[in-house]
């Protein structure tokens, strides 16, 4: 029974510091009515559910992934797939296979279809992540990016279910800042949840010395797996409801850029901590909203700067400092409860 | 090769195919085809 209690409260304490400030800024901004700020924070929130879910996997186990963003691209689709009207499915798919037929004869409500998609996303997960989860270092970073590009091939060239290179239209545009909070608060509770739990500890064990772990009898395989299955699942609802929310999108959204973005928040936040993953969605979302603003309006007294792919350059820069003056990131892999408890216990001894 | 194997209707996902061939090769040999003496990846 106490052991519950303190796991239960150890979660709540992991999640709450960081949980807290979001519902407040998402309260904040929904109250100024700025549709662009709305805008711009409910992006940031989906990238977090994203971020979340690469962290649960890559930053517990040590083990880099490239193929969170297949797996949000894999569930953006089915989810569209699930949730356009009937009515305009016919003229959208008019060469649907026959084994797939079923899909234009009915629509899902969006929530259901979010749902749905995330479990397909989890079946697929376990079937790729069986094999995958047994590399590791440069050999898993390789093979999760082949896996992002098979994906993205196979979307962009089975035009009758996907329409190919053509934009998917026609899905429902139900996401909203709230959808965007809801996910982002899941997110950081299934992490925080699975960080205290007995497979997340397990997984931890491998990251910081996998014969260690192996000695004390951890299955690495299996471990990774639950975290690779768990790291999907939440990287497809940010998927699902970036989809529901841009509610127009091609195999392009999904790409190269998309997942450099993802992989460089986590790294720049910490990779080792769900404080870092969040903290990096944070600082690199503000400093390219801010690039982008001088970009294309100018800020203040600061005239346009008219130099196209200033954002990237300058995150890709942030990158290369972070990773060479702090390797661990701007959290250093450290939590904001250890914060608190760091502080607790050096008041205490100084009294 | 892999367009000259594969059946017509597969062809445009050739790449995909490659890429898999890419993961098989790494989860057969993690360390690369010719891996150096002791290399452990």
């Amino acid at each position: 029974m106490n052991d519950r209690v303190s796991a239960w409260s150890r979660w709540v304490f992991l999640a709450l510091p960081l949980i807290t400030p979001l519902i407040l800024i998402t309260v904040l901004i929904a109250v100024t009515d700025d549709i662009s700020l709305v805008q711009r924070a409910s992006t940031a929130m989906i990238l977090m559910v994203m971020v979340v879910g690469l962290h649960i996997f890559s930053g517990n186990s040590g083990v880099i992934s490239f193929g969170s963003v297949a797996f949000a691209m894999i569930a953006a689709y089915t989810s569209a797939l699930l949730t356009i009207p009937v009515e305009q499915k016919p003229s959208l798919f008019p060469d649907m296979p026959g084994f797939l037929s079923w899909i234009v004869e009915f629509s899902l409500p969006v929530p259901a279809g979010i749902v749905v998609a995330v479990l397909f996303t989890g079946v697929v997960a376990v079937i790729v992540g069986v094999p995958l989860v047994r590399l590791s270092g440069l050999s898993a970073g390789i093979a999760t990016l082949a896996f992002l590009v098979v994906v993205q091939v196979v979307i962009t060239k089975w035009k009758a279910v996907t329409r190919g290179e053509s934009t998917m239209v026609g899905v429902p545009k139900e996401a909203t800042l709230w959808w965007a909070l809801f996910g982002v608060v899941l997110a950081i509770a299934v992490a925080a949840i699975f960080q205290v739990s007995r497979n997340g500890r397990r997984l931890i064990a491998t990251r910081e010395d996998d014969k260690a772990a192996m000695s004390i009898g951890i299955s690495i395989p299996k471990e990774r797996l639950v975290g690779w299955t768990l790291s999907c699942m939440v990287a497809a609802t940010g998927g699902a409801l970036y989809g529901h929310y841009i509610s127009t999108f091609s195999a392009t959204t999904f790409g190269f850029a998309l997942t450099f973005f993802v992989v460089a928040m986590l790294v720049i936040g910490g990779m080792g901590s769900l404080t870092g993953a969040v903290v990096g969605v944070l600082v690199v979302q503000v400093l390219s909203e801010f690039f982008r603003t001088l970009e294309t309006q100018g800020l203040g007294p600061i005239p346009i700067i008219d130099f196209p792919g200033l954002t990237e350059m300058v995150l890709a820069l942030i990158l290369l400092i972070v990773l060479i003056v702090r390797p661990s990131g701007i959290t250093g892999g450290t939590e904001v409860a250890d914060w608190f408890v760091r502080r607790k216990s050096s008041k205490a001894s100084s009294s | 090769m892999l367009n000259a194997l594969l059946p017509l209707e597969l062809r445009v996902f050739a790449d995909a195919f490659l890429y898999t061939i890419v993961i098989i090769v790494l989860l057969i040999r993690p360390s690369g085809l010719i891996a150096a003496k002791g290399a452990r990846v």
